[in-house]
């Protein structure tokens, strides 16, 4: 056995071991489905606790007056909530639009923060700190300006952070709103129903971990003030919170019922865009934190940090390198000698994976389809290749940076029409 | 003026190819001996329902064997003064018909060139024959001896020998205690009076012709195991090899040439057989197709036998010599390219000839005699040593059947202490395609490079794979833990299917009132999983 043979052993371990990880998952994942579907909705007992809510929003014009609608549609007592919206630092129509919102609705307690170039454009946690100076509630929530929360989605969020002092954070479920549009958005419908109820169901009901997704979620005020707001260098403001908050002995629930509906990326472009912020932001967080795996105090989030760990080092090396070793050994430059293995055990595991990622689909309304189950097997081999790729590039991305000590750049997602 | 230039260019590029056709049948027929035609085989009858039937093919046979050219002729299509363009002429009289040829009956009394006689002898043709006492003798059984060879048990029905005592060393016909000399010479003319088709006449012949053209005396005798195909026994062409390995008996192996289906697998195991033959001191001899067997003609054959011989030679297999019938000597020499181009070949007995037609011009330059083993079973030796026959002889021996079959064969070959000569050992060459490839006592050289016959290869396997199966690490290993896995992700599949099935009955009992409510048109606002607010 030579040097390829060995790491050719270790990426199969990696792989399989994280693939079997992802199946425990994704039915831990399907009982607690069944769990939530059991029980009622949550209900605020007692007086509502007041709540604010934050949405940051840079050149949002294009949808930031159906997100405030929505929100101010929620199924809340007004008096026991505001909306700030940050604009923040917007150069098309959003401040007048705002404006107007604001203007007609005068009874309702909706603050605009406009911030120009010197106070504000430092990203989503800057605009964050920002309406987190002027936020009144005890409860804060958080949306991003493409929302469009259910009405109910505040109650079921503020009900289960009431209901339970042990709750840091209680994070609901996103949906997409644009998923007829094209293949990308019907891939990304699938891909975020299939991380919230793998990733985020399951392992809350393995180990009551969930990681904040950046909207549609709640938090206590006294952890914004415990870790001194958000961190401002952090790309992924949403994971980066989520292990502030397990690391004060909160734990994160994800409540599926609380559903917001949010646009997602309709072209190529924007889409690698936004993921390679994703990336970097993660990856960002998973060094910041890395220590915490060897942390006796830190166990709780242990399985996170490896989960990251795993996704974004270890997963992607293993896919990465064993490929390189494949074609290179294709190509006569490498010799590997392990035998590997068949063909009909990866056709079975390529199976496993679409009915794993169906299964998700199976708790949503319209999802359970026969083309959907066939776009499951279309993503195996392009937009999972498509996030090797766009990891590949954001790992690479984020080391470059700190070679050359700037910071990450925010990268707004561009919004659509629609 | 413009046409004349534009013709004079036409011609110069039709023209300027013509060299280098020429250069390449030069090469071509470089091997062949390129003698004049010396010799005039007239015969006068084939005598198809006689025991002289295979006469012709005889003399035809034993004059390739000996590597000499000829032009045949029947007494009734002979021409007058056709003899005078001769050194040497051979007549075959193979019935006592009377010659009805005035022309041939005048040349013959002009003749002042070398002549053989063979069998019935024509009274007045030739005038020194008539005085020759021949006695006749009806159902005898005779030996043939050839310098110390015997051939024994030849029944004959009409013997006729001259009646005198043979000279010293002189080939014999034995009669009970009589013994008649096989041919007498006088002066220029030569007279064998009897000529039967067997093998022991035919190596009498064979001998008298060595004489009459005066060859050197050295002949050689090798060995042949002929008609191997892809699908002969393999297995028993390897034992064979390893047998004659360790008996020390170099032996040739005829190859048929299979121009089909050459990368496939029994191709490629076949290669592999041959590389192991030669490294058993076996010498890979290819097998001239009959173009009677080739429906496509010689022109294809040709292309064909180039492919054949470029691939044997791109497999480490150096075919070195030729085996041919005698009948495919009479098919055109360069509408058989490329096994023409062999220096060296084995002249199969061919008793399928009938109507000789028209003889080419070309021999090899060494040939040899094909005999059955048999032959040389039924030859007693003076000497412990098996000796040699007086012409080039090459035993033709079947691929055994059976491992008995090979001992018997075996045995006959070793207790006849037989004086075998390498095949390789005669310097053979030849130049097909690119490739040149020559042999000697020194071994086997490829475009002037020696080339390893040592085979370290793998074992033949009953099952040949194409290529050598790579050899895996951790093999036992992975295969479990593929089998472990598969058990796994079928088990994980399983589950994942009843959770499906499961899950649509939960979809159905969860969204079923939202279907008949949307259906009825009701507001769906007020239903516990309502999904409003949606775009």
């Amino acid at each position: 056995m030579n040097v390829f043979d060995y790491l050719m052993l270790i990426n199969i371990f990696l792989i399989w071991s994280l693939l079997f990880v992802n199946i425990v998952l994704i039915v831990a994942g399907y009982v607690y489905y069944l769990k939530v579907e059991k029980e009622p909705p949550p209900e605020i007992i007692g007086e509502h606790p007041f709540v604010s809510i934050m949405v940051p929003a840079h050149n949002e014009g294009v949808v930031i007056v159906k997100t405030v609608a929505a929100l101010l549609a929620f199924d809340y007592p007004w008096d026991r909530y505001e909306i700030i919206v940050i604009n923040d630092n917007s150069s098309d129509n959003s401040a007048e639009l705002l404006k107007e919102i604001q203007d007609s609705n005068p009874s309702r307690n909706l603050t605009v923060i406009n911030t120009d170039n010197i106070t504000g454009g430092k990203g989503k946690s800057n605009a964050l700190n920002i309406g987190y100076q002027q936020a009144k509630g005890e409860f804060i929530a958080i949306y991003d300006a493409d929302n469009t929360p259910e009405h109910k989605a505040l109650t079921y969020l503020a009900a289960e952070l009431r209901a339970d002092d042990s709750l840091g954070a209680v994070i609901g479920k996103f949906r997409t709103r644009n998923k007829e549009v094209n293949l990308l958005t019907r891939f990304i419908n699938i891909e975020t129903l299939s991380f919230q109820w793998m990733a985020q169901a399951g392992r809350w009901q393995l180990m009551k971990l969930s990681t904040i997704p950046g909207t549609n979620f709640i938090l206590r005020r006294t952890i914004i003030e415990a870790i001194g707001g958000w961190d401002e260098k952090a790309v992924a403001e949403d994971t980066e919170i989520s292990f502030r908050i397990y690391l004060m002995g909160y734990k994160i629930k994800f409540q599926p019922k609380a559903v917001t509906w949010e646009q997602e990326p309709q072209t190529l472009g924007v889409w690698f865009r936004q993921r390679t912020r994703w990336v970097k932001g993660n990856v960002y967080v998973l060094i910041k934190n890395i220590g915490y795996l060897v942390d006796k105090d830190a166990r709780k989030i242990r399985f996170d940090i490896f989960y990251f760990l795993s996704t974004y080092f270890l997963l992607l090396t293993a896919l990465v390198v064993s490929d390189v070793i494949f074609f290179m050994n294709m190509a006569g430059l490498v010799s590997t000698t392990i035998q590997g293995f068949s063909n009909l055990l990866w056709f079975t595991a390529f199976i496993m994976f679409i009915l794993g990622v169906f299964i998700a689909l199976t708790t949503e309304k319209g999802e359970m389809t026969v083309s959907n189950f066939f776009i499951i097997a279309l993503m195996y081999f392009t937009y999972c290749q498509m996030w090797i790729i766009v990891t590949v590039y954001g790992v690479f991305q984020y080391f470059i940076d700190r070679i050359k000590k700037q910071d990450s750049k925010w990268y707004k997602t561009e919004r659509f029409q629609g | 003026m413009k046409q004349s230039i534009l013709i004079l260019i036409v011609l110069t590029l039709i023209v300027l190819p013509m060299p280098a056709i020429d250069g390449e049948e030069a090469d071509a027929k470089d091997n062949l001996t390129m003698t004049t035609k010396e010799v005039l085989l007239i015969y006068d009858q084939l005598a198809v329902d006689t025991v002289y039937r295979d006469n012709l093919n005889t003399v035809e046979t034993l004059l390739s064997a000996l590597s000499q050219t000829a032009e045949i002729v029947a007494i009734d299509d002979y021409d007058a003064g056709q003899m005078s363009g001769y050194q040497k002429v051979i007549i075959l009289k193979n019935t006592k018909n009377v010659i009805n040829n005035p022309a041939f009956m005048a040349d013959c009394q002009n003749y002042s060139g070398a002549l053989l006689y063979i069998g019935f002898v024509a009274p007045g043709l030739i005038p020194s024959l008539d005085s020759v006492p021949i006695s006749r003798q009806m159902g005898r059984t005779v030996s043939v001896n050839l310098n110390g060879l015997a051939s024994n048990s030849i029944w004959v029905d009409d013997l006729r020998v001259v009646d005198e005592q043979p000279g010293p060393g002189q080939t014999a016909i034995s009669v009970g205690t009589s013994v008649y000399p096989f041919s007498k010479t006088m002066e220029r003319l030569t007279f064998v009076p009897t000529l039967i088709g067997d093998p022991g006449f035919t190596l009498g012949l064979g001998e008298t012709l060595k004489d009459w053209f005066g060859l050197a005396a050295t002949a050689q005798m090798t060995l042949l195991i002929p008609d191997i195909y892809p699908f002969s026994d393999l297995n028993m062409v390897i034992e064979t090899s390893n047998a004659f390995y360790a008996n020390g008996i170099p032996f040739a192996l005829g190859v048929v040439p299979i121009d089909d289906n050459m990368d496939f697998p029994a191709m490629a195991r076949f290669y592999q057989v041959l590389r192991y033959v030669q490294s058993r001191n076996g010498t890979i001899i290819v097998h001239r197709p009959s173009p009677a067997t080739v429906s496509d003609g010689n022109a294809v054959l040709s292309e064909k036998m180039y492919a054949v011989i470029t691939k044997m030679v791109e497999n480490g297999v150096y075919p070195l010599g030729l085996a041919t019938g005698e009948s495919l000597f009479f098919d055109e020499v360069s509408n058989v390219n490329p096994l023409n181009l062999f220096s060296s070949g084995i002249i199969l007995p061919d008793s399928g000839v009938t109507e000789p037609g028209s003889k080419e011009t070309w021999a090899l330059r060494w040939a040899s005699l094909g005999v059955s083993l048999e032959t040389i079973a039924g030859t007693s030796s003076q000497n412990r040593n098996f000796g040699n026959y007086p012409i080039n002889t090459t035993i033709i021996m079947p691929l055994p059947a059976n491992e008995a079959a090979l001992a018997a064969q075996l045995g006959i070959i070793n207790n006849k202490w037989l004086t075998l000569t390498d095949y390789k050992r005669l310097n053979n060459y030849w130049t097909i395609g690119q490739n040149t490839i020559a042999s000697s006592a020194s071994g086997i050289w490829v475009n002037g490079l020696p080339v390893s016959l040592s085979y370290d290869e793998e074992p033949i396997e009953a099952d040949y794979r194409y290529q050598k199966a790579p050899e895996y690490s951790l093999e036992k290993i992975f295969t479990a833990g593929n089998t472990f896995l598969l058990t796994v992700v079928g088990i994980i599949i399983l589950l994942f299917i009843v959770i499906v099935i499961f899950s649509r009955r939960v979809y159905l009992n969860k969204f079923r009132k939202v279907v008949s409510n949307e259906e009825k048109k009701e507001p769906v606002k007020n239903l516990p999983d309502q999904e409003d607010n949606t775009p």
